[in-house]
């Protein structure tokens, strides 16, 4: 695996750097000391596995993650911030404390997906076993995509509905239409992005427009819907004739 | 309950002392009334002389009050003090008996006038009034007293308890586990790298563990020995964040024996860290200097940055302690302010050069 550390103390890095040399699997193949030297890097290099400080100067750990999509696998490493470790514990994100425990890390880099996604390096598009990190306050959460049910734009913000969880992230709808793989994620209007693989029932509604049921149920019991506007139902019904 | 009377006469020294006066006269001639009764003496016109009497002597007995506060009596000594009292009691029971005597004459004209060629009766009276005074003025003092100890007592608690805060806030912010874990983390990887700093920094690390066990129970210590501190600490942040950091510390030999409360440069400095430098991609300099005016000794902290109040969490904690502990230890005459000047943030710490200072230095 192609691992790229990211931290903004040199020793730090080669510490981490050093430790890793045990590990057969995993080949560092660059440092960063921060947000923004890492982005470019991971832009450039595509690594399956970053190491990600939290405390950075500039743009911290968890913006950084934020703005990478699909984002790599990841392991933070962290001094001590009561804050992060609390996000982490909550949503069983992979961490290691300073310093490092060899055998503690030994154990993260097991639990690592061995997967290694070969045209990873050519795509931009995001696919469902993508994962996605998302941070809203205090909390985390690494999602995968096919887990995602719908997208709802709020003002600036987009709500993501998975699991019970939906988080508020400050994104554009515009520019996660554009990433999202078209066949499985769906422009029902302005409001809503919908993952069909969620989709139960289909109903007419009014001028044109159609009425989307899921698979999953709200807080009454009753199942999600949401209205597809009447200049998308035509291009609905395409997507789904295929 | 003690407690509640004492919050009461510590609120409203003016209330507290009129309700003394009107509820003390007004016994005094309740009992005076009763005595008469006694004797069967309380006539109409005795009771409305008790009256008189009574606002005679709290007119009197505050003017006795003015006498003692404008001298600054309350500051002197017992032995400056209890003759002047004697004096001024004498003095003033002879205008409490004329002022007494004429306003009785002036609004009874119909009972035995008081202003009669009688010595003995004058005597009498003005004795009366002398010990009665003299009477009132220690048990003025006494009150006085009292509630100065009481002060003093609860500042002292207080004092107590924000040294014990403190403690804990120093041993928190020292033993700081963000810094701590880091600086171990830096030294496990300068084992390999650099063995020679490697020792260098787990000395340093030592120096400020030691310092955070040892200061918390002192309330001065020598300049030197804060800046010596800060320099250790100062050296563990360089092993992290290296020409991030660029450090110029001019302190004058000179002052090293002046004193200071301890931590107070150190919160200083580490804010200046980690809320100016730590962020910067670049890093920052940081400059820390002291000097002395015929006053007050000042401690300059100024780091690249720029600051905003309660912007950054956790700044508020560690100034809002130093602040409480100059303001206990100095009286309101140690003072700290932040400030952005000429693109920079500078904290500056000023404080009173004390007698008590001068004699730990000499």
């Amino acid at each position: 695996m192609k691992a790229l550390i990211i931290d903004d103390e040199r020793l730090a890095r080669k510490e981490l750097a050093s430790l890793l040399e045990k590990h057969d699997g995993i080949e560092v193949i660059g440092e960063a000391a921060n947000s923004d030297e890492a982005e470019v890097m991971v832009a450039e290099k595509r690594p399956d596995l970053i190491f990600l400080d939290i405390n950075m100067p500039g743009r911290d750990g968890f913006e950084l993650l934020a703005a990478l999509d699909p984002a790599p696998q990841v392991i933070f490493v962290t001094a001590y911030d009561e804050h992060a470790l609390r996000a982490f514990q909550v949503n069983a994100l992979d961490y290691v404390v300073k310093p490092i425990d060899p055998d503690r890390l030994a154990a993260a880099l097991s639990r690592l997906q061995t997967k290694h996604d070969p045209d990873l390096p050519q795509r931009e598009i995001l696919r469902e076993s993508d994962q996605i990190f998302l941070k809203d306050g205090e909390k985390c959460w690494f999602v995968t995509l096919k887990d995602v049910r719908y997208f709802e734009s709020e003002g600036n913000y987009v709500r993501v509905r998975f699991d019970d969880q939906k988080p508020l992230v400050l994104r554009s709808l515009n520019k996660l239409e554009e990433k999202l793989d078209p066949l499985v994620y769906f422009r029902a209007s302005r409001k809503h992005i919908i993952n069909l693989r969620w989709v139960d029932k289909i109903e007419p509604w009014f001028n044109g427009g159609l009425m989307v049921k899921l698979k999953s149920l709200d807080k009454n019991g009753e199942p999600e819907s949401m209205e597809v506007s009447r200049r998308q139902a035509a291009r609905f019904k395409d997507l789904l004739s295929l | 309950m003690p407690q509640e009377r004492t919050s009461i006469l510590l609120r409203s020294p003016r209330t507290v002392y009129w309700a003394t006066q009107v509820v003390a006269w007004s016994t005094l001639i309740v009992l005076l009334g009763l005595y008469y009764y006694q004797v069967g003496d309380l006539t109409a016109d005795q009771s409305e002389v008790l009256v008189l009497f009574c606002l005679t002597g709290i007119g009197i007995s505050h003017l006795f009050r003015r006498v003692i506060v404008q001298n600054g009596w309350l500051d002197r000594e017992i032995g400056f003090v209890l003759p002047r009292l004697s004096l001024v009691a004498l003095l003033l029971s002879v205008l409490a008996f004329l002022v007494l005597a004429i306003l009785h004459d002036l609004f009874f004209p119909g009972y035995d006038p008081m202003l009669r060629p009688d010595p003995l009766a004058i005597l009498v009276s003005t004795i009366n009034w002398t010990v009665l005074l003299f009477v009132w003025s220690l048990g003025y003092f006494a009150y006085i007293y009292f509630i100065r100890s009481r002060r003093e007592e609860i500042r002292n608690l207080r004092l107590a308890t924000a040294n014990r805060e403190n403690q804990l806030n120093t041993l928190r912010a020292q033993m700081n586990p963000h810094f701590m874990f880091n600086a171990l983390n830096g030294i496990r990887a300068l084992i390999d790298e650099d063995p020679g700093q490697a020792k260098k920094a787990i000395t340093q690390l030592s120096a400020i563990l030691r310092n955070a066990m040892a200061t918390v129970k002192r309330n001065l210590v020598p300049l030197g020995e804060e800046i010596d501190i800060v320099k250790a600490y100062l050296e563990l942040e360089r092993m992290r964040y290296e020409e991030r950091l660029r450090l110029h510390i001019e302190v004058p030999a000179e002052l090293e024996r002046e004193h200071v409360p301890p931590m107070v440069l150190q919160t200083l400095v580490e804010n200046a860290v980690r809320h100016g430098i730590a962020p910067l991609l670049d890093g920052g300099d940081l400059y820390i200097s002291a000097y002395r005016n015929s006053t007050s000794l000042i401690l300059l902290v100024r780091n690249t940055g720029h600051y905003t109040a309660g912007k950054v969490k956790g700044t508020g904690i560690g100034l809002r302690n130093t602040r409480k502990r100059l303001e206990m230890l100095y009286n309101g005459d140690a003072h700290l302010s932040i400030a952005n000047i000429d693109g920079m943030v500078e904290s500056r710490v000023e404080l009173p050069i004390t007698a008590r200072n001068d004699e730990q230095r000499a």
